[in-house]
């Protein structure tokens, strides 16, 4: 008897069935003696039982394999890294400094080196939580993980384009599941996916078109349009306000021609006049809330962000927020920062900075946001966003100013949230200074917010501007163990940084 | 001979006592954090500034690898020792090659008085085991007692489940169900280990039936074996009382047992742990004789196990096995330096051949648990939720663990040809190390 054919008796219990005891002692085919002590059933059974298993574990035979082999990737292009950069490669895994993390994959495909093969799978679930740093890896990944991605799905991020469009995410997804699925056929077919977008139309609820209609964002164009104007007059305001958006935001500019004609009557320079006049600027809010304006999604109430201003006033605002602010520059040949001084002698000045700030920041204006950004209360969302635009030079120029002014704890603030906001890598001689100021700074003021500052200045300044980065710290910050242990965390990093930039120059 | 050569990173990492160690020992396997690197034919050593006003004195003696670091930790070995490996290892050009400085030599001197010590030792007295013959005598026919005891109460338990039926086994025991408690008292530590897998194997999922079966009736074998003791050949006599939990006497062995001269390589090395010890196997395949060897190791708690034998590696020298049903279980008793080695040539392309070397080996021994398969020329697939290798022959056989665990081994073969060792225990591979063809680093399964 095969172990098969005894297992029943065994789960049911020899007590209720079991075979004949002859039947029994011939499948031990006498194997197993039991030195002269007669034996029970039970005991027969599993002597038989472990007769018939250990004699099928011994022989085990191996079946045809009937499942499709996997296809090979394809062969590497580039070379893999090796030695000291292989095992930075596994410090870096281990590290949680995200900024060092990108750096070294930014360094990595710059060097046109590739992730060794067994390190795939730990680099491919670092990256799965970080787009960041998936674009700064680029091509260092290698064939391995687009072959890798293809048999897990939670990689398949690897490359966006061979991410399956499933039709059911669209049908039956939840909301992030539907808004990929749209996100990457706006990707590969823009019409196709509008079409998609406007048939789904009338089923779904004002959040969920509000938000869908932002994949629209990308790779926008003039077939866009009759869409998008066609829901100007949407039952729901966030969904106006998102078409508006993207009308403005449209390459052939016939929306923003529109509210620029809509304001011809209301915003007028006046250059100078004779040889004594000066330039002026009159501007008058609308008299009503017009058909016209109403049929282009123009609304008459203020929103919640605008309460101080009067109905009138939103109305302007609006209208100037849907124009590129270059559009006035250019038509008036003024600077930014010179039409915002004749601003400020009209009797509208809030206005039409609410309205060119509004404008500046959703057409990423670099001279209007620089131009504003004084006029913009330090610190607020707004500021931020504005300083976000702003060339690299003017952010910078911000910083010196502080770093020159009396220390006090509010300088001390906005430094540290200017710093915040420069993106690295920062040059040598702002790093000097910030570092010089740093110190001195720690020094006088207790506590002072620098030293918990310092581990991200670590990962974005130029590592090798200081040379000396672990000294000239008071006394006083070491003694804190918590500050102490920031200062350590900075110095560790930036030596980290530089022993890695020098190990992919050698 | 340079010591250095025979280590790879993935030992290394097998060394760390905690996850927790082995990452802060990376973070500290960078030149930066150093000073005074420096490293000789036997010792690496080096300086590290840690919080402490004074940097920490960090040593690694290759000879073991043993490790000593003045910094106050009670890891062992500490994130420096780990730190300092790891770095000289990927980078041996950060530590210039020197003679030790004096507080290294010292603790080299230490070291080597000791061992010394140790070897003077080692002949047992002859005097007092005489004196004690008569005492050792009693305690034996005492443990005979005792063990015959045991016997007769899993009999007695394993009849009464088989009465009853293996479909009302319970999955969650209270305390007291199983014999293995009485099993310690009667001092039968290897019973009382099978019958606790019992439990196990009824959690073990779809199958859980035919598992159960047999591994009660292994027991049932070993009853069996025991009660006619007399009648077996030495050799099967060894096993029997080796399954049961006898214990040999390791000095004993490696003074008497006969040797096994030859170049032993290393193929794998696995790790189980049951959260009190950590049984650490590793398999090695001798060169001229074809013998394969397996040598134990085991930790309690947190200690490290120090592999003597690293994965990738090979030596010269002579184990000593144990008396067993088949010679498998062995002692090194002589080892010269160990060399870095080429595992790609070994194996057979052929699973069914290299199920054959089990299929001998569980024949001549019904209690063999585990059998290292070394296969080259095999593809990874994927088939009912697991990976599967599969060779030339359109044969293949599961890996241990859901396909989650196999992601490096499926990222190193991108569908390519692999060399692999692995654990075979009947069911399934547990991976030992792998690497794809062309390439002579394996990589060491976590």
């Amino acid at each position: 008897m095969n172990s098969a054919e005894l297992l029943p008796y065994a789960l049911l219990g020899s007590e209720r069935r079991a075979p004949s005891h002859e039947t029994l002692q011939q499948a031990t085919a006498g194997l197993i003696g039991s030195a002269g002590r007669p034996e029970n059933t039970a005991e027969l059974l599993l002597t038989a039982a472990s007769v018939a298993t250990s004699a099928e574990r011994a022989a085990r035979r191996l079946s045809a394999f009937t499942a499709d082999p996997l296809d090979e990737a394809l062969a590497e292009t580039r070379p893999v890294c090796t030695g000291v950069i292989a095992s930075r490669l596994d410090q870096v895994l281990e590290s949680e400094r995200a900024g060092v993390r990108r750096e070294f994959f930014t360094l990595l495909d710059a060097a046109g080196m590739r992730v060794p093969h067994d390190r795939v799978p730990a680099v491919l679930n670092v990256l799965r939580g970080d787009a960041e740093i998936r674009t700064a890896a680029g091509g260092s990944l290698g064939r391995r993980a687009e072959w890798l991605a293809r048999l897990n799905p939670g990689w398949n991020f690897v490359h966006a384009s061979a991410e399956t469009l499933d039709e059911a995410a669209w049908e039956t997804g939840a909301r992030a599941a539907r808004e990929r699925y749209l996100e990457l056929l706006r990707d590969r077919e823009p019409p196709r996916a509008r079409t998609l977008l406007q048939e789904a139309w009338p089923r779904e609820s004002a959040d969920v078109r509000a938000s869908l209609l932002e994949v629209l964002r990308v790779r926008l164009s003039a077939d866009d349009e009759p869409f998008l104007e066609s829901l100007l007059q949407d039952r729901a305001r966030s969904v106006r306000e998102v078409a508006a958006t993207l009308l403005a935001l449209a390459p052939s500019g016939t929306f923003a021609a529109r509210m620029r004609s809509l304001l011809q009557p209301l915003v007028v320079f006046v250059p100078k006049k004779g040889f004594l006049g000066s330039p002026q600027l009159t501007v008058e809010l609308p008299v009503e809330y017009s058909a016209e304006m109403r049929l282009a999604g123009i609304e008459s109430k203020p929103d919640a962000a605008h309460k101080e201003f009067g109905e009138r006033s939103w109305l302007l605002i609006q209208l100037l927020r849907w124009v590129p602010p270059s559009v006035w520059s250019q038509e008036y040949r003024l600077k930014p920062a010179d039409l915002l001084r004749l601003a400020e002698k009209t009797d509208h000045a809030a206005t039409l900075r609410a309205g060119w700030g509004h404008a500046a920041r959703l057409h990423r204006d670099p001279l209007w946001c620089e131009a504003l950004l004084d006029s913009i209360p330090f610190g607020t969302p707004h500021y931020m966003e504005t300083l976000s635009c702003v060339p690299r030079t003017v952010h910078e120029e911000l910083i010196w100013q502080r770093l020159n002014a009396p220390l006090n704890a509010d300088r001390v603030s906005e430094v540290c949230l200017l710093a915040r906001a420069l993106s690295p890598p920062w040059s040598a001689p702002i790093t000097r200074s910030m570092l010089q100021w740093a110190r001195s700074a720690v020094e006088r003021i207790q506590p002072c917010r620098v030293v918990w500052e310092l581990p991200h200045w670590g990962s974005a300044m130029d590592p090798f501007a200081d040379p000396r980065i672990e000294t000239g710290w008071p006394e006083k910050a070491l003694e804190l163990p918590a500050s102490r242990n920031a200062i350590e965390k900075f110095v560790e990093t930036v030596r980290f940084r530089r022993e890695m930039i020098e190990e992919f120059r050698r | 001979m340079d010591r250095l050569a025979g280590w790879a990173v993935p030992q290394i990492e097998l060394l760390a006592p905690d996850a927790a160690s082995l990452k802060a020992g990376r973070a500290l396997a960078s030149p930066g954090k150093w000073s005074g690197l420096g490293r000789s034919d036997r010792v690496l050593w080096g300086l590290c500034q840690g919080s402490g006003k004074d940097p920490y004195r960090t040593q690694i003696d290759l000879e073991g690898p043993a490790f000593k670091c003045s910094c106050p930790s009670r890891k062992f070995p500490c994130k420096h020792g780990l730190g300092l490996f790891l770095l000289i290892l990927a980078n041996p050009s950060a530590a210039d090659i020197s003679s030790p400085p004096d507080w290294v030599t010292e603790w080299l001197t230490q070291r080597d008085s000791r061992a010394q010590k140790q070897a003077e030792k080692e002949p047992a007295p002859p005097s007092a085991a005489v004196v004690d013959e008569e005492g050792r005598a009693r305690r034996s026919a005492q443990r005979e007692a005792r063990v015959a005891e045991g016997i007769e109460l899993l009999d007695q338990w394993l009849t009464d489940q088989i009465r009853t039926g293996l479909s009302s086994f319970p999955a969650y025991h209270s305390p007291g169900h199983l014999p293995a408690a009485r099993l310690i008292d009667c001092q039968c530590p290897g019973l009382a280990r099978r019958v606790q897998l019992l439990t196990e194997l009824r959690l073990s999922g779809e199958g859980w039936q035919s598992r159960l079966l047999a591994e009660m009736g292994r027991l049932r074998l070993l009853i069996s074996a025991y009660r006619r003791m007399d009648a077996l050949p030495d050799t099967l006599k060894a096993e029997v009382r080796t399954q049961i939990g006898w214990t040999q006497d390791q000095e004993r062995l490696l003074a008497e047992a006969p040797g096994v001269q030859d170049l032993w390589r290393v193929v794998g090395q696995s790790m189980d742990d049951d959260g009190r010890v950590r049984v650490q196997r590793t398999w090695l395949l001798g060169d001229r004789s074809g013998s394969t060897a397996l040598l134990l190791a085991f930790g309690a708690g947190a200690a490290p196990l120090v592999a003597r034998a690293v994965v990738g590696t090979e030596f010269e020298g002579e184990l000593a096995y144990f008396p067993g049903a088949i010679p498998l279980r062995a002692l090194i008793r002589r080892q010269a330096a160990p060399s870095a080695s080429d595992l790609t040539r070994l194996g057979t392309p052929e699973l069914s051949s290299a199920l054959r070397g089990f299929g001998a080996a569980a024949a001549a021994n019904p209690w063999l648990d585990r059998w290292p398969i070394v296969v080259r020329e095999v593809v990874p697939a994927l088939s009912e939720d697991r990976v599967w290798v599969v060779d030339r022959n359109r044969v293949a056989l599961p890996l241990l663990g859901p396909v989650e665990n196999h992601w490096q081994l499926l990222a190193v073969s991108g569908g390519g040809p692999l060399w692999f060792s692995g654990e075979w225990d009947g069911e399934a591979l547990q991976v030992m190390a792998f690497c794809s063809v062309g390439s002579t680093h394996a990589s060491v399964a976590a």
